[in-house]
């Protein structure tokens, strides 16, 4: 079958700093892969390209059958396709909930208030916040601000989902709700990429664990594998510094 | 009793604060005694209510007076129903007492023809907010524009080189903000923005401006900006002089912009890319309303500038409150009266600063709710 996103011999510079090193990776519809993988390894940049927020110097990237090139029409197709979750929140302050969630299917989707605000409700519903929709970002505790960005994704109905360290920003007390609100979309089928230091989800939910270092993938397997049995030595040094 | 209590601890406590405070007293009076006397007993204060016409509306023909106040009975009618539209708050009972009270003020200083739209403005305010709430929301546009058309059309039947005196003030003041912020916040999205050639363009525009003195921009468009137009048109200094206004004032409000736009984190351009939206959409729909959110004050600062500024088209021979001042100054019948004329048009022009000033203020509360 084909990959909904298909990766091949991916470079990136930042100025002189070799960032993303020959990366390969393809991506099956409805697998939830997780990265892992050191500060400053690359991780967030990979998927970042995904959705071209960073462009590449080198290789290709396919997502959805949309190759991503210079071409504005095409970024602007695939970013509609795939949804991203930040570490640090990203809603807009000067606008409700309701309002952040239906902006972009109103004006990049076209769709009338109505039916907008109604999947917004149904997505606020599916994260347990449906009482916030009328606040301001602010008036939200950090949990509630992740799942209300995770409903603003999913709002335009996207095939693919990015997460970039999304529980890096919260308080301990408040990862569980986020991570219980992902681990329910990966059930329902979506395709997940996720960036996290959370090896207990990455345990449950993954299809695949991807370790990177130094702009390179090491390796990549079963979770199980990858956390009992992993080949490479700096995959084990890694994991042993991780889990005490 | 508490103001016993506030001088004995704050200016006599102790003998050399006593006598510190005594002869300040004293310096005090000294020196503004010749003001007092001279406010109190010396000045012909009748000079400002007998020339009031001229200050507000300068060489306006008197029988068309009403048009000037048919605008701005209008623009307080359609400020109230927006107001009232949007906030849902009744006039509140301060509101009807002042208009009460201004209208008693002034009654004695207008002509008896124009007690009338005296009364129709000034009531046209809480009128406006009373009725507001009852008006679909849907109308609120086009009424808005309707009451526009109108605001524009009513001055036209008088030759503009008749307009004049505190109502040229505000009208150079509106139009050279109107004209100057569109501009400005152009420059400022091309001096934020990627394309190589606007970004260029603009910070040349923008340097070049703010590199010379406003009284230069108004002398050379008064004589350059009508060589762009046909002969046969024609222009009024007034538009001319007020183009070179706002292309002078633009410069100014894009700076302002541009430090919002810089001040908006990367992650929101990034969170409105993710979910799609175009350079332009995200422009409009999350970073200026941010970005023009947190300049505000140095908005309206700039306005107030704005405000101030029309004095210096007095040089120009246009009939603003200045140069109307002067002229009356100037009447043999009213010899001597450079000073009270002149406190009355600082008067005016503070209490018009001071306005935009409170306005901001209010502003800032109402838009800071909720957000960050």
């Amino acid at each position: 079958m084909e990959p909904i996103i298909r990766m091949e011999n991916v470079n990136k510079w930042f100025g002189a700093l070799h960032v993303l090193k020959d990366i390969d990776l393809n991506v099956q519809k409805g697998e939830v892969v997780v990265i892992i993988g050191p500060s400053g390894s690359g991780k967030s940049t990979l998927i970042r390209t995904i959705n071209r927020l960073e462009e590449i110097q080198k290789g290709r990237i396919v997502v959805d059958g949309i190759e991503l090139n210079r071409d504005v029409r095409n970024i602007d197709a695939v970013r509609k396709e795939v949804g991203m979750v930040f570490q640090s929140f990203n809603l807009f302050p000067h606008m409700t909930v309701l309002e952040n969630i239906t902006l972009a299917p109103r004006i990049v989707r076209k769709w009338p208030r109505e039916k907008a605000e109604q999947i917004a409700m149904e997505l606020l519903e599916r994260v347990d916040i449906a009482d916030q929709a009328e606040k301001y970002p602010a008036q939200l505790s950090g949990g509630q601000q992740q799942r209300v960005a995770i409903a603003r994704a999913l709002a335009m109905q996207p095939k693919i989902m990015l997460f970039d360290e999304p529980t890096s920003a919260l308080d301990p007390e408040m990862v569980g709700e986020v991570l219980d609100a992902m681990k329910e979309l990966a059930k329902s089928g979506m395709t997940m990429l996720v960036v996290t230091h959370e090896m207990g989800f990455a345990r449950e939910v993954a299809d695949r664990v991807i370790f990177m270092d130094m702009g390179e993938i090491i390796e990549e397997g079963k979770p199980d594998q990858v956390f009992s049995n992993p080949r490479h030595e700096r995959t084990q040094s890694f994991l042993a510094r991780i889990i005490h | 009793m508490k103001a016993i209590t506030w001088a004995k601890e704050n200016l006599f406590n102790g003998v050399f604060n006593s006598i510190l405070t005594l002869v300040t007293i004293f310096l005090l009076y000294v020196s503004f005694k010749g003001i007092f006397h001279w406010a109190l007993y010396e000045a012909k204060w009748s000079v400002v209510p007998d020339n009031m016409r001229l200050l507000m509306v300068g060489p306006f023909p008197p029988e068309q007076v009403w048009r000037v106040w048919a605008m701005l009975a209008l623009t307080l009618l359609v400020a109230g129903l927006l107001y009232g539209n949007v906030t849902r708050v009744r006039p509140p009972l301060w509101m009807w007492i002042g208009a009460l009270l201004i209208y008693a003020l002034i009654w004695p200083v207008v002509f008896p023809s124009t007690r009338f739209w005296l009364a129709l403005s000034l009531l046209a305010l809480p009128i406006g907010m009373l009725l507001g709430p009852y008006l679909p929301r849907k109308l609120l546009t086009p009424l808005s524009l309707v009451a526009l058309v109108v605001i524009m059309a009513l001055p036209t039947a008088v030759n503009p080189n008749q307009w004049g005196g505190f109502f040229l003030t505000v009208l150079i003041t509106v139009g050279v903000s109107l004209m100057a912020f569109p501009f400005g916040l152009l420059l400022a999205l091309g001096r934020t923005g990627k394309l190589p050639v606007f970004r260029t363009l603009s910070i040349l525009y923008i340097e070049l401006i703010r590199g010379v003195p406003l009284v230069t921009v108004l002398f050379l468009s008064w004589i350059m900006v009508p060589l762009f137009v046909p002969e046969q048109w024609r222009l009024p200094d007034l538009i001319s002089v007020s183009i070179g206004f706002s292309m002078f004032a633009a410069a100014y409000l894009a700076e302002y912009v541009r430090g919002g736009i810089q001040g908006v984190p990367k992650g929101q351009y990034e969170a409105a890319w993710a979910l799609g939206l175009s350079g332009s959409q995200s422009a409009r729909f999350i970073i200026l309303p941010q970005a023009i959110r947190s300049v505000i004050p140095a908005l309206i600062g700039q306005e107030i500038a704005i405000f101030k500024d029309t004095s210096l088209v007095y040089i120009l021979g246009l009939f603003d409150l200045l140069y109307m001042a002067l002229t009356v100054t100037k009447n043999p019948k009213y010899l001597g009266t450079d000073r009270e004329v002149l406190l009355f048009v600082m008067f005016v022009y503070f209490v018009g600063a001071a306005l935009m000033s409170y306005a901001s203020r209010r502003l800032e509360r109402a838009m800071g709710l909720g957000t960050r």
